[in-house]
C-alpha cells in the first residue's frame, strides 16, 4: 500500500469527507462486483456497497493498521452481503438462475467465447457454462468462499479471517462447493 | 486436453466480473446515498427515541387533559454517531456504573442480527415550554443499523403500559410486550391529507415532521423490565415482525 493511500486512511479517521469520498471511489468498483458475483442481484449489490461504507464511516476509529483496510472492508461486505440477502430472501439457487439480469450476464460471458473450433473446443465451453451454473447455483456462503478464492484470490486463512470461520471450514466449504 | 477446474473457474469469474458494469452514474449515485444514509442514521435514531415517547405521551394526552407547570410531556435525546462508546457487546456492561445495573446485550441474535455499535446517552424530559425538568441516562445499542436495543433505569423511564400491547409473552416471570406504530414522516412544511388525518384523529396513526420527504413507516418494538433495568427492542424494519422481535428480546433475557 503506498503512503498516499495510508495517509487518505488516516484522514478519513479524523472525519475528512474527501478522504472517505476518495477511498470510496478506489473500493467502490471491486467491493460491488465481489458483492454481485455472490448475491446475483444488482440492487442488493448497490445496498452492500452502501451498508459496507457506512460502517467504514461509524467504525473507522478500529483500523488500527491502515495495511490491512482492505481486509477489513472486505470483511464488512461479507457479512453485509450475508445478512443482505438472509433479509430479503433471495439466496435459493433456483430464484438466483431466474433472475433475468445474472442469467443474462451468464449468457454473455458464453456467447462472447463462442468462436468456431474443435469439437473439444466447444466442449470445453459447454462445460464453463455449466461450472458457472453450478457456481451460482451454491449455498451463499459456498460461493462466497468460490468468490473469494478464486476472484478474489485470497488465501483460506484469509477468507478463515474475515468470514469469521475456522480454517477448516473454509476448506471444507471450498471442497463441498467443488465437489457439487 | 481440458483445463483444470481451478483455472477455468479463475478464468469465469473474471469474465464474469468483467460484465458487471458499474457506471460512474451509479458509483456517484450510491455514494450520494451513503452521505443520506449517515444523516439519515442520526435522524432516526433521534426519531426511534421520540417515537417511544410520542407514544407514552399520546396516552398521557389522552388520560391528563391539563398539564401543571414543569410536568413532562415530551423526551429528547442526542448522540454522536460517529462518537462509538461500545464496540461490542462485553463493553455494553461498562454501563454499569452509570444505570445502576448490568445491562445485558446480545453480541449476536440467532437469526443472524449482528451488534454493531452501542451509545451512552442523557435522554432529557420536555415540559410544555420545551424546558429540561427531567433527565435520565440511557445505552442504545445499534443491530445491523435497523434493530435498537435501548436500556435505562425503570425508575426513570414513563411507563408505556397504558398502551394496548399487540401481543405479549412471558418468560421466567417477565412480561414482554410487543407494540406496533403507524407513522407519517412529513416534511416541516407539509400538510397531512383529510384521511392520514382522520386516522391520527381516530388514534391510529402517528404523525411526525421534519423529513426530508414522506415517508410510513411501522415502528415495532417490545419492552420489559430485568433487574431494575427497562430494555426496548425496536425497528422500523419491515422484515421484522413483532414475532421475531419478541423471539430476539427472548435471546436478550438469557444474556449472562
Amino acid at each position: 500500500m503506498d503512503e498516499m493511500m495510508k495517509l487518505l486512511i488516516v484522514n478519513m479517521q479524523t472525519g475528512d469527507e474527501a478522504a472517505f469520498d476518495r477511498l470510496y471511489h478506489t473500493y467502490a468498483g471491486k467491493l460491488y462486483r465481489t458483492a454481485y458475483l455472490i448475491s446475483g442481484n444488482k440492487e442488493d449489490s448497490e445496498d452492500i456497497l452502501q451498508d459496507t461504507f457506512v460502517k467504514c464511516f461509524l467504525h473507522r476509529s478500529e483500523i488500527k493498521d491502515p495495511e490491512c483496510f482492505e481486509k477489513w472492508l472486505m470483511k464488512i461486505m461479507v457479512r453485509t452481503t450475508w445478512r443482505i440477502i438472509r433479509q430479503r430472501k433471495t439466496v435459493s439457487s433456483e430464484e438466483l438462475l431466474q433472475k433475468e439480469e445474472y442469467a443474462t450476464l451468464v449468457q454473455a460471458v458464453s456467447a462472447d467465447r463462442q468462436t468456431p473450433g474443435p469439437l473439444e473446443q466447444i466442449m470445453e465451453k459447454e462445460l464453463q457454462s455449466i461450472l458457472m451454473e453450478a457456481v451460482n447455483s451454491l449455498d451463499v456462503k459456498l460461493r462466497t468462499v468460490i468468490v473469494l478464492y478464486y476472484y478474489q484470490e485470497l488465501s483460506v486463512k484469509e477468507i478463515a479471517d474475515l468470514s469469521g470461520s475456522l480454517e477448516g471450514t473454509v476448506k471444507s466449504r471450498l471442497h463441498t462447493a467443488r465437489k457439487n | 486436453m481440458s483445463k483444470p477446474l481451478d483455472e477455468t473457474l479463475i478464468e469465469e469469474l473474471r469474465a464474469q466480473a468483467q460484465l458487471i458494469s458499474f457506471s460512474e452514474e451509479q458509483s456517484s449515485r450510491v455514494l450520494n446515498n451513503i452521505h443520506n444514509l449517515k444523516r439519515r442514521k442520526i435522524t432516526m435514531m433521534g426519531k426511534g427515541k421520540k417515537i417511544l415517547v410520542a407514544a407514552a405521551a399520546i396516552f398521557v394526552i389522552g388520560s391528563i387533559t391539563v398539564y401543571g407547570a414543569g410536568q413532562v410531556i415530551g423526551y429528547r435525546s442526542s448522540v454522536n454517531i460517529g462518537q462509538v462508546d461500545y464496540k461490542n457487546a462485553q463493553e455494553v456492561r461498562k454501563a454499569e456504573d452509570k444505570l445502576g445495573a448490568i445491562p445485558k446485550a446480545p453480541q449476536q441474535f440467532l437469526n443472524g442480527v449482528e451488534f454493531e455499535s452501542g451509545y451512552f446517552m442523557m435522554v432529557d424530559g420536555l415540559d410544555e415550554h420545551d424546558n429540561i425538568v427531567d433527565s435520565y441516562p440511557e445505552v442504545s445499542v445499534s443491530y445491523d443499523q435497523s434493530i435498537f436495543l435501548d436500556i435505562s433505569p425503570v425508575s426513570a423511564q414513563m411507563s408505556d403500559e397504558e398502551i394496548p400491547a399487540v401481543s405479549s409473552r412471558q418468560n421466567g416471570g417477565i412480561s414482554l410486550n410487543a407494540y406496533a406504530i403507524d407513522y407519517l414522516f412529513l416534511p416541516p412544511e407539509a400538510k397531512p391529507s383529510a384521511e392520514d388525518r382522520a386516522l391520527k384523529e381516530a388514534g391510529k396513526l402517528q404523525i411526525s415532521y421534519g423529513s426530508t420527504e414522506e415517508e410510513r413507516k411501522t415502528y415495532r418494538y417490545v419492552t420489559w423490565n430485568k433487574d431494575s433495568l427497562r430494555y426496548s427492542l425496536a425497528t422500523f424494519n419491515d422484515n421484522y415482525e413483532l414475532e421475531e422481535l419478541l423471539n430476539m428480546a427472548e435471546e436478550v433475557l438469557t444474556v449472562e
